[in-house]
Protein backbone atom coordinates (compact mmCIF):
# COMPACT_ATOMS: atom_id res chain seq x y z
CA UNK A 1 0.00 0.00 0.00
CA UNK A 2 1.19 3.48 -0.76
CA UNK A 3 1.88 6.08 1.53
CA UNK A 4 -0.83 7.61 0.41
CA UNK A 5 -2.98 5.10 0.35
CA UNK A 6 -2.43 4.54 4.39
CA UNK A 7 -2.85 8.07 5.09
CA UNK A 8 -6.33 7.86 3.28
CA UNK A 9 -7.14 4.81 4.85
CA UNK A 10 -6.59 5.84 8.26
CA UNK A 11 -8.18 9.12 7.22
CA UNK A 12 -11.27 7.50 6.26
CA UNK A 13 -11.13 5.50 9.65
CA UNK A 14 -10.54 8.29 11.90
CA UNK A 15 -13.30 10.49 10.32
CA UNK A 16 -15.91 7.59 10.46
CA UNK A 17 -15.11 7.42 14.57
CA UNK A 18 -14.92 11.44 15.27
CA UNK A 19 -18.12 11.79 12.56
CA UNK A 20 -20.12 9.16 14.42
CA UNK A 21 -23.63 8.78 12.37
CA UNK A 22 -23.36 9.46 9.30
CA UNK A 23 -23.55 8.36 5.47
CA UNK A 24 -21.92 8.24 2.25
CA UNK A 25 -18.79 9.33 3.88
CA UNK A 26 -16.08 9.84 1.24
CA UNK A 27 -12.75 10.66 1.80
CA UNK A 28 -10.82 11.61 -1.94
CA UNK A 29 -7.81 13.73 -3.65
CA UNK A 30 -5.18 12.85 -0.83
CA UNK A 31 -1.77 14.33 -1.71
CA UNK A 32 1.27 15.62 0.37
CA UNK A 33 1.83 19.32 -0.24
CA UNK A 34 4.83 20.19 -1.06
CA UNK A 35 5.74 22.07 1.41
CA UNK A 36 9.23 23.35 3.51
CA UNK A 37 8.04 22.49 6.53
CA UNK A 38 9.82 21.37 8.69
CA UNK A 39 7.98 20.10 12.24
CA UNK A 40 4.46 19.29 10.17
CA UNK A 41 3.85 17.67 7.13
CA UNK A 42 0.99 18.93 5.40
CA UNK A 43 -1.40 17.31 3.00
CA UNK A 44 -4.73 17.87 1.13
CA UNK A 45 -7.57 16.02 0.63
CA UNK A 46 -11.74 16.41 0.30
CA UNK A 47 -14.11 14.70 2.59
CA UNK A 48 -18.01 14.80 1.94
CA UNK A 49 -20.84 13.15 4.57
CA UNK A 50 -24.50 13.24 4.99
CA UNK A 51 -25.58 13.49 8.52
CA UNK A 52 -28.69 11.84 9.55
CA UNK A 53 -30.87 14.36 8.81
CA UNK A 54 -29.42 14.29 5.09
CA UNK A 55 -27.19 17.18 5.05
CA UNK A 56 -24.61 16.99 2.90
CA UNK A 57 -21.68 18.55 3.95
CA UNK A 58 -18.18 18.89 1.49
CA UNK A 59 -14.91 20.57 3.11
CA UNK A 60 -11.70 20.68 2.00
CA UNK A 61 -9.42 19.91 4.07
CA UNK A 62 -5.21 20.70 5.04
CA UNK A 63 -4.27 18.21 7.53
CA UNK A 64 -0.36 18.81 9.35
CA UNK A 65 0.66 15.46 10.57
CA UNK A 66 3.83 15.43 12.61
CA UNK A 67 6.81 14.98 11.27
CA UNK A 68 10.04 13.19 12.54
CA UNK A 69 12.42 15.08 14.69
CA UNK A 70 13.64 17.92 13.16
CA UNK A 71 13.82 21.60 15.05
CA UNK A 72 11.66 21.38 17.76
CA UNK A 73 9.13 18.94 19.19
CA UNK A 74 5.47 20.74 19.91
CA UNK A 75 2.73 19.08 20.78
CA UNK A 76 -0.38 20.10 18.80
CA UNK A 77 -3.27 20.54 21.58
CA UNK A 78 -1.65 23.84 22.43
CA UNK A 79 -1.83 24.77 18.55
CA UNK A 80 -5.59 23.36 17.56
CA UNK A 81 -6.86 24.57 20.71
CA UNK A 82 -5.74 27.97 19.87
CA UNK A 83 -7.18 27.87 15.84
CA UNK A 84 -10.22 26.37 17.13
CA UNK A 85 -10.63 29.52 20.09
CA UNK A 86 -10.24 32.52 17.53
CA UNK A 87 -12.57 30.66 15.09
CA UNK A 88 -15.10 33.21 14.12
CA UNK A 89 -12.65 36.25 15.48
CA UNK A 90 -11.17 38.83 12.66
CA UNK A 91 -8.10 37.39 12.63
CA UNK A 92 -7.69 35.48 9.77
CA UNK A 93 -6.90 31.75 10.61
CA UNK A 94 -7.50 27.99 8.90
CA UNK A 95 -11.21 27.24 10.21
CA UNK A 96 -10.14 24.23 12.97
CA UNK A 97 -11.81 21.03 12.10
CA UNK A 98 -10.49 17.96 13.61
CA UNK A 99 -6.92 17.23 16.34
CA UNK A 100 -6.02 13.95 16.91
CA UNK A 101 -3.34 13.75 19.31
CA UNK A 102 -2.91 10.22 19.92
CA UNK A 103 -1.51 8.67 16.66
CA UNK A 104 -3.28 5.75 17.01
CA UNK A 105 -4.79 6.97 13.21
CA UNK A 106 -1.37 7.40 11.09
CA UNK A 107 1.28 6.90 13.43
CA UNK A 108 1.51 10.57 14.24
CA UNK A 109 -0.23 13.02 16.01
CA UNK A 110 -2.43 15.82 13.55
CA UNK A 111 -4.86 17.89 12.99
CA UNK A 112 -7.16 19.20 10.49
CA UNK A 113 -7.79 22.90 9.09
CA UNK A 114 -10.29 24.24 5.81
CA UNK A 115 -8.19 24.68 2.96
CA UNK A 116 -7.47 28.08 2.47
CA UNK A 117 -6.52 29.59 -0.78
CA UNK A 118 -3.21 31.42 -1.18
CA UNK A 119 0.09 31.25 -1.01
CA UNK A 120 3.27 31.56 1.48
CA UNK A 121 6.21 31.94 -1.19
CA UNK A 122 8.92 34.69 0.34
CA UNK A 123 10.14 35.49 -3.61
CA UNK A 124 8.53 38.81 -3.68
CA UNK A 125 10.47 39.76 -0.48
CA UNK A 126 13.54 40.08 -2.22
CA UNK A 127 12.58 42.22 -4.97
CA UNK A 128 14.14 45.46 -4.66
CA UNK A 129 12.25 48.42 -4.59
CA UNK A 130 9.19 46.39 -3.01
CA UNK A 131 5.98 45.23 -4.42
CA UNK A 132 3.27 47.13 -4.04
CA UNK A 133 0.99 44.14 -3.58
CA UNK A 134 3.42 42.88 -0.70
CA UNK A 135 3.33 46.32 0.84
CA UNK A 136 -0.23 45.65 0.76
CA UNK A 137 -0.20 42.26 2.70
CA UNK A 138 2.44 43.50 5.30
CA UNK A 139 -0.06 46.68 6.34
CA UNK A 140 -3.33 43.38 6.42
CA UNK A 141 -0.74 41.79 8.88
CA UNK A 142 0.42 43.96 10.67
CA UNK A 143 -3.19 44.93 11.67
CA UNK A 144 -4.21 41.49 11.82
CA UNK A 145 -1.17 41.06 14.61
CA UNK A 146 -3.02 43.55 16.27
CA UNK A 147 -6.49 42.09 16.46
CA UNK A 148 -4.62 38.99 17.91
CA UNK A 149 -3.27 40.60 20.56
CA UNK A 150 -5.92 42.40 21.36
CA UNK A 151 -8.08 39.32 21.63
CA UNK A 152 -9.57 38.06 24.80
CA UNK A 153 -8.56 34.93 25.51
CA UNK A 154 -9.41 34.12 28.80
CA UNK A 155 -13.26 34.71 27.20
CA UNK A 156 -12.55 32.20 24.96
CA UNK A 157 -11.26 29.43 27.57
CA UNK A 158 -7.66 29.12 26.65
CA UNK A 159 -5.64 29.04 29.38
CA UNK A 160 -1.59 28.50 29.59
CA UNK A 161 0.06 25.36 31.25
CA UNK A 162 2.37 27.09 33.22
CA UNK A 163 0.24 30.37 34.22
CA UNK A 164 1.90 33.68 32.82
CA UNK A 165 1.63 37.22 34.18
CA UNK A 166 2.81 40.88 32.98
CA UNK A 167 5.87 40.40 35.34
CA UNK A 168 7.17 36.72 34.28
CA UNK A 169 6.20 36.74 30.80
CA UNK A 170 9.66 37.47 29.54
CA UNK A 171 11.49 35.04 31.69
CA UNK A 172 9.26 32.48 31.34
CA UNK A 173 9.64 32.26 27.92
CA UNK A 174 13.37 32.91 28.36
CA UNK A 175 13.73 29.99 30.32
CA UNK A 176 11.89 27.70 28.04
CA UNK A 177 14.41 28.78 24.92
CA UNK A 178 17.31 28.35 28.04
CA UNK A 179 16.36 25.01 28.59
CA UNK A 180 16.53 23.82 25.23
CA UNK A 181 19.72 25.47 24.53
CA UNK A 182 20.87 23.49 27.70
CA UNK A 183 19.70 20.06 26.33
CA UNK A 184 20.58 20.40 22.54
CA UNK A 185 23.71 22.07 22.33
CA UNK A 186 26.76 20.14 21.42
CA UNK A 187 29.35 22.43 22.39
CA UNK A 188 29.46 25.68 24.85
CA UNK A 189 28.58 28.14 22.95
CA UNK A 190 30.06 30.88 25.73
CA UNK A 191 28.62 33.98 23.57
CA UNK A 192 24.95 32.43 23.97
CA UNK A 193 25.31 31.26 27.28
CA UNK A 194 26.08 35.36 28.54
CA UNK A 195 23.19 35.98 25.83
CA UNK A 196 21.02 34.30 28.24
CA UNK A 197 22.44 36.08 31.36
CA UNK A 198 22.19 39.34 29.14
CA UNK A 199 18.73 38.61 28.74
CA UNK A 200 17.57 37.84 31.83
CA UNK A 201 19.21 40.55 33.93
CA UNK A 202 17.12 43.08 31.48
CA UNK A 203 13.64 40.81 31.08
CA UNK A 204 11.21 43.37 30.81
CA UNK A 205 7.66 43.64 32.53
CA UNK A 206 4.67 43.31 30.28
CA UNK A 207 1.62 45.36 29.44
CA UNK A 208 -0.38 42.65 28.59
CA UNK A 209 -0.80 38.48 28.29
CA UNK A 210 -1.99 38.20 25.03
CA UNK A 211 -1.65 35.11 22.49
CA UNK A 212 1.38 35.18 21.32
CA UNK A 213 1.84 33.62 17.35
CA UNK A 214 4.93 32.41 18.19
CA UNK A 215 6.86 32.62 14.86
CA UNK A 216 4.91 35.38 12.81
CA UNK A 217 6.73 35.77 9.96
CA UNK A 218 6.22 35.97 6.23
CA UNK A 219 6.65 32.44 5.08
CA UNK A 220 3.60 31.46 7.58
CA UNK A 221 1.65 34.20 5.90
CA UNK A 222 -0.83 32.93 2.87
CA UNK A 223 -1.78 36.03 0.85
CA UNK A 224 -3.47 36.51 -2.76
CA UNK A 225 -2.65 38.95 -4.68
CA UNK A 226 -2.31 41.42 -2.08
CA UNK A 227 -5.04 40.36 0.41
CA UNK A 228 -3.90 38.34 4.13
CA UNK A 229 -5.69 35.08 3.37
CA UNK A 230 -4.48 33.54 6.57
CA UNK A 231 -1.86 32.95 9.72
CA UNK A 232 -0.37 29.98 9.74
CA UNK A 233 1.92 27.67 11.64
CA UNK A 234 0.81 27.73 14.99
CA UNK A 235 3.10 25.28 16.67
CA UNK A 236 5.32 27.82 18.45
CA UNK A 237 1.58 29.88 19.72
CA UNK A 238 1.58 30.50 23.74
CA UNK A 239 0.39 33.18 26.08
CA UNK A 240 2.76 36.01 26.77
CA UNK A 241 3.99 39.47 25.82
CA UNK A 242 2.63 39.96 22.64
CA UNK A 243 5.87 42.20 22.04
CA UNK A 244 7.63 38.98 21.57
CA UNK A 245 5.79 38.86 17.98
CA UNK A 246 7.01 42.13 16.68
CA UNK A 247 10.60 41.32 17.62
CA UNK A 248 10.03 38.40 15.61
CA UNK A 249 8.88 39.20 12.59
CA UNK A 250 10.57 41.98 10.69
CA UNK A 251 13.83 39.95 11.02
CA UNK A 252 16.29 39.58 8.30
CA UNK A 253 15.38 36.54 6.84
CA UNK A 254 11.85 37.15 6.08
CA UNK A 255 11.52 40.92 6.44
CA UNK A 256 9.42 42.95 4.23
CA UNK A 257 11.33 45.83 4.68
CA UNK A 258 11.59 46.44 0.82
CA UNK A 259 7.74 46.80 0.81
CA UNK A 260 6.53 48.05 3.97
CA UNK A 261 9.65 49.54 6.34
CA UNK A 262 9.36 48.62 9.67
CA UNK A 263 8.53 51.70 11.36
CA UNK A 264 4.96 51.67 9.08
CA UNK A 265 4.25 48.73 9.88
CA UNK A 266 4.73 49.25 13.52
CA UNK A 267 2.33 52.45 13.03
CA UNK A 268 -0.09 50.29 11.53
CA UNK A 269 -0.62 47.97 14.67
CA UNK A 270 -0.25 50.22 16.78
CA UNK A 271 -3.23 52.26 15.14
CA UNK A 272 -4.89 49.15 15.20
CA UNK A 273 -4.59 48.17 19.07
CA UNK A 274 -4.52 52.11 20.11
CA UNK A 275 -1.53 51.79 22.00
CA UNK A 276 1.86 52.55 21.11
CA UNK A 277 4.55 49.59 21.57
CA UNK A 278 7.59 50.68 24.34
CA UNK A 279 10.88 50.72 22.08
CA UNK A 280 13.18 49.64 24.67
CA UNK A 281 10.83 46.28 25.50
CA UNK A 282 10.75 45.93 21.45
CA UNK A 283 14.39 45.83 21.57
CA UNK A 284 14.69 43.40 24.09
CA UNK A 285 12.13 40.97 22.12
CA UNK A 286 14.51 41.36 18.95
CA UNK A 287 17.58 40.48 20.70
CA UNK A 288 15.65 37.65 21.97
CA UNK A 289 14.76 36.70 18.85
CA UNK A 290 17.82 36.40 17.84
CA UNK A 291 18.65 34.23 20.60
CA UNK A 292 15.52 31.67 20.32
CA UNK A 293 16.09 31.31 16.38
CA UNK A 294 19.97 30.50 17.52
CA UNK A 295 18.24 27.45 20.00
CA UNK A 296 16.18 26.48 16.77
CA UNK A 297 19.06 25.99 14.49
CA UNK A 298 20.90 24.07 17.35
CA UNK A 299 18.16 21.73 17.69
CA UNK A 300 18.30 20.65 14.41
CA UNK A 301 21.56 20.20 14.26
CA UNK A 302 21.25 18.07 17.97
CA UNK A 303 18.57 16.08 15.86
CA UNK A 304 21.05 15.29 12.72
CA UNK A 305 24.17 14.78 14.58
CA UNK A 306 22.02 11.96 16.62
CA UNK A 307 20.50 10.51 14.18
CA UNK A 308 16.78 11.75 14.99
CA UNK A 309 16.47 13.31 11.35
CA UNK A 310 18.68 12.81 8.12
CA UNK A 311 17.66 15.78 6.87
CA UNK A 312 20.53 17.19 5.40
CA UNK A 313 19.01 21.11 5.51
CA UNK A 314 19.64 20.13 9.47
CA UNK A 315 23.27 19.02 9.18
CA UNK A 316 25.06 22.24 9.21
CA UNK A 317 22.45 24.09 10.47
CA UNK A 318 24.20 25.32 13.58
CA UNK A 319 26.73 27.75 11.33
CA UNK A 320 23.72 29.64 10.93
CA UNK A 321 24.09 30.60 14.91
CA UNK A 322 27.24 33.20 14.18
CA UNK A 323 25.16 35.71 11.87
CA UNK A 324 22.37 35.67 14.90
CA UNK A 325 24.94 36.70 17.40
CA UNK A 326 26.27 39.23 15.03
CA UNK A 327 22.66 40.86 15.16
CA UNK A 328 22.13 40.04 19.14
CA UNK A 329 25.83 42.80 19.33
CA UNK A 330 24.00 44.90 17.05
CA UNK A 331 21.24 44.99 19.52
CA UNK A 332 22.68 44.90 22.81
CA UNK A 333 24.50 48.37 24.14
CA UNK A 334 28.39 48.38 24.38
CA UNK A 335 28.74 47.20 27.78
CA UNK B 1 49.31 12.83 -3.54
CA UNK B 2 49.30 16.53 -3.57
CA UNK B 3 46.66 17.05 -6.23
CA UNK B 4 43.78 17.64 -6.19
CA UNK B 5 44.02 18.26 -2.62
CA UNK B 6 41.05 18.04 -0.06
CA UNK B 7 39.38 21.45 -1.00
CA UNK B 8 39.64 21.20 -4.90
CA UNK B 9 38.76 17.62 -4.58
CA UNK B 10 35.69 18.62 -2.46
CA UNK B 11 34.80 21.52 -4.98
CA UNK B 12 34.99 18.85 -7.93
CA UNK B 13 32.27 16.62 -6.59
CA UNK B 14 29.90 19.04 -5.40
CA UNK B 15 30.44 20.37 -8.98
CA UNK B 16 30.13 17.02 -10.88
CA UNK B 17 26.95 16.07 -8.63
CA UNK B 18 25.66 19.62 -9.47
CA UNK B 19 25.78 18.95 -12.91
CA UNK B 20 25.12 15.30 -13.56
CA UNK B 21 22.59 14.35 -10.51
CA UNK B 22 21.02 17.37 -9.42
CA UNK B 23 19.97 18.29 -12.57
CA UNK B 24 18.18 14.50 -12.95
CA UNK B 25 15.84 15.15 -10.36
CA UNK B 26 12.73 16.27 -10.30
CA UNK B 27 11.34 18.38 -7.37
CA UNK B 28 11.09 16.09 -4.24
CA UNK B 29 12.98 15.01 -1.17
CA UNK B 30 15.65 13.12 -3.30
CA UNK B 31 16.47 16.52 -5.00
CA UNK B 32 16.29 18.50 -1.77
CA UNK B 33 18.84 15.84 -0.05
CA UNK B 34 21.35 16.30 -3.06
CA UNK B 35 20.93 20.40 -3.25
CA UNK B 36 22.06 20.48 0.58
CA UNK B 37 24.61 18.14 0.22
CA UNK B 38 26.24 19.72 -2.58
CA UNK B 39 25.89 22.81 -0.65
CA UNK B 40 27.42 21.76 2.06
CA UNK B 41 30.42 19.79 0.26
CA UNK B 42 30.97 23.23 -1.40
CA UNK B 43 31.30 24.89 1.65
CA UNK B 44 33.34 22.53 3.29
CA UNK B 45 35.65 22.99 0.32
CA UNK B 46 36.00 26.58 1.11
CA UNK B 47 36.75 26.26 4.45
CA UNK B 48 38.74 23.21 4.96
CA UNK B 49 42.05 25.10 3.88
CA UNK B 50 41.64 27.36 6.57
CA UNK B 51 40.16 25.47 9.56
CA UNK B 52 43.07 24.86 11.10
CA UNK B 53 44.98 27.89 11.04
CA UNK B 54 41.62 29.75 12.01
CA UNK B 55 40.99 27.01 14.95
CA UNK B 56 44.83 27.96 15.99
CA UNK B 57 44.36 31.58 16.31
CA UNK B 58 41.31 30.64 18.05
CA UNK B 59 42.97 28.94 20.76
CA UNK B 60 45.92 31.47 20.86
CA UNK B 61 43.31 33.97 21.42
CA UNK B 62 41.17 32.48 23.86
CA UNK B 63 43.87 31.43 26.09
CA UNK B 64 45.68 34.68 26.26
CA UNK B 65 42.33 36.21 26.00
CA UNK B 66 40.80 34.51 29.32
CA UNK B 67 44.42 34.58 31.40
CA UNK B 68 44.08 38.48 31.08
CA UNK B 69 40.79 38.83 32.04
CA UNK B 70 41.04 36.24 34.62
CA UNK B 71 44.16 37.66 35.89
CA UNK B 72 42.10 41.62 36.09
CA UNK B 73 38.97 40.21 37.82
CA UNK B 74 40.14 37.92 40.21
CA UNK B 75 36.31 36.80 41.36
CA UNK B 76 35.50 35.69 37.64
CA UNK B 77 37.34 33.15 37.75
CA UNK B 78 36.13 31.24 41.00
CA UNK B 79 37.46 27.50 40.21
CA UNK B 80 40.60 28.60 39.82
CA UNK B 81 42.38 24.64 39.55
CA UNK B 82 39.97 24.07 36.42
CA UNK B 83 40.61 27.56 35.24
CA UNK B 84 44.47 26.78 34.77
CA UNK B 85 44.62 23.20 34.17
CA UNK B 86 42.72 24.30 30.91
CA UNK B 87 44.60 27.31 29.98
CA UNK B 88 47.85 25.00 31.00
CA UNK B 89 46.23 22.28 28.55
CA UNK B 90 45.80 24.82 25.54
CA UNK B 91 49.44 26.23 26.25
CA UNK B 92 50.93 22.24 26.00
CA UNK B 93 48.85 22.24 22.73
CA UNK B 94 49.82 25.72 21.13
CA UNK B 95 53.45 25.03 21.91
CA UNK B 96 53.43 22.11 19.44
CA UNK B 97 54.84 22.65 15.90
CA UNK B 98 51.82 21.24 14.14
CA UNK B 99 48.85 20.77 16.61
CA UNK B 100 46.41 18.44 14.92
CA UNK B 101 42.79 19.87 14.53
CA UNK B 102 41.20 16.89 16.80
CA UNK B 103 43.79 18.55 19.39
CA UNK B 104 42.79 22.08 18.41
CA UNK B 105 38.93 21.46 18.37
CA UNK B 106 39.43 19.75 21.90
CA UNK B 107 41.51 22.74 23.41
CA UNK B 108 38.92 25.03 22.08
CA UNK B 109 36.03 23.37 23.72
CA UNK B 110 37.55 23.83 27.06
CA UNK B 111 38.73 27.37 26.74
CA UNK B 112 34.73 27.94 25.69
CA UNK B 113 33.61 26.62 28.52
CA UNK B 114 36.01 28.35 31.07
CA UNK B 115 34.77 31.46 28.44
CA UNK B 116 31.33 30.49 29.40
CA UNK B 117 31.18 30.47 33.30
CA UNK B 118 33.37 33.35 33.11
CA UNK B 119 31.02 35.70 30.57
CA UNK B 120 27.82 35.01 33.12
CA UNK B 121 29.70 35.56 36.08
CA UNK B 122 31.06 39.09 34.68
CA UNK B 123 27.55 40.06 33.85
CA UNK B 124 26.12 38.77 36.85
CA UNK B 125 28.70 40.91 38.54
CA UNK B 126 28.87 43.71 36.25
CA UNK B 127 32.62 43.46 35.89
CA UNK B 128 35.27 46.02 34.17
CA UNK B 129 36.07 42.95 32.02
CA UNK B 130 32.61 43.09 30.11
CA UNK B 131 33.60 44.65 27.02
CA UNK B 132 36.98 42.49 26.53
CA UNK B 133 34.87 39.59 26.84
CA UNK B 134 32.28 41.38 23.99
CA UNK B 135 35.41 42.06 22.29
CA UNK B 136 36.86 38.69 22.15
CA UNK B 137 32.98 37.42 21.31
CA UNK B 138 33.15 39.71 18.00
CA UNK B 139 36.71 38.37 17.02
CA UNK B 140 35.66 34.74 17.65
CA UNK B 141 32.49 35.91 15.29
CA UNK B 142 35.27 37.24 13.43
CA UNK B 143 36.91 33.95 12.69
CA UNK B 144 33.56 32.27 11.93
CA UNK B 145 33.14 34.28 8.74
CA UNK B 146 36.42 33.65 7.54
CA UNK B 147 35.23 30.01 6.86
CA UNK B 148 32.01 30.90 5.60
CA UNK B 149 30.44 27.98 6.68
CA UNK B 150 27.05 29.33 6.89
CA UNK B 151 23.88 27.51 4.83
CA UNK B 152 22.30 31.32 4.73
Amino acid sequence: MSRQDEVAAGLLAFLAYELGVVSELIVSDVALISSIGNAREPWSFNVSWCDADGTKHHEQCVMLLKAGAGQLETTLAPEFDTIRALGGSDVPLPRALWCDESGDWLGQGFFVTAFVPGTATMRPLRVEGGVPELRSVALDLARATARLHRFDWRSAGLSSAVPVTVDDAALTQLAIWEDQFERQRLEPHPALVWAFEWLRRNAPTAERVAIVHGDLRFGNVLYEGDRLMALLDWEMTHLGDPVEDLGWVYRALWSPERSLPFSEFLAAYEDELGSPVDAERLRWYQAFSEVKHSVISLTGARSFADRLTLNLRHADRAETVPAFLRRFFELVPAC
Amino acid sequence: MLKPSPAELLADVAQALDETVLTTLARGPARNQVQAAIGIVRRCAEAVDAFGPVLHAECADLAASLRSIAAADLDLVPDRSAFDGAADAADVVLASSYPSVPDLIETALSLRHQLAELAVLAEQRRSEQLPAIRELFERMLDREDRLGLSPW
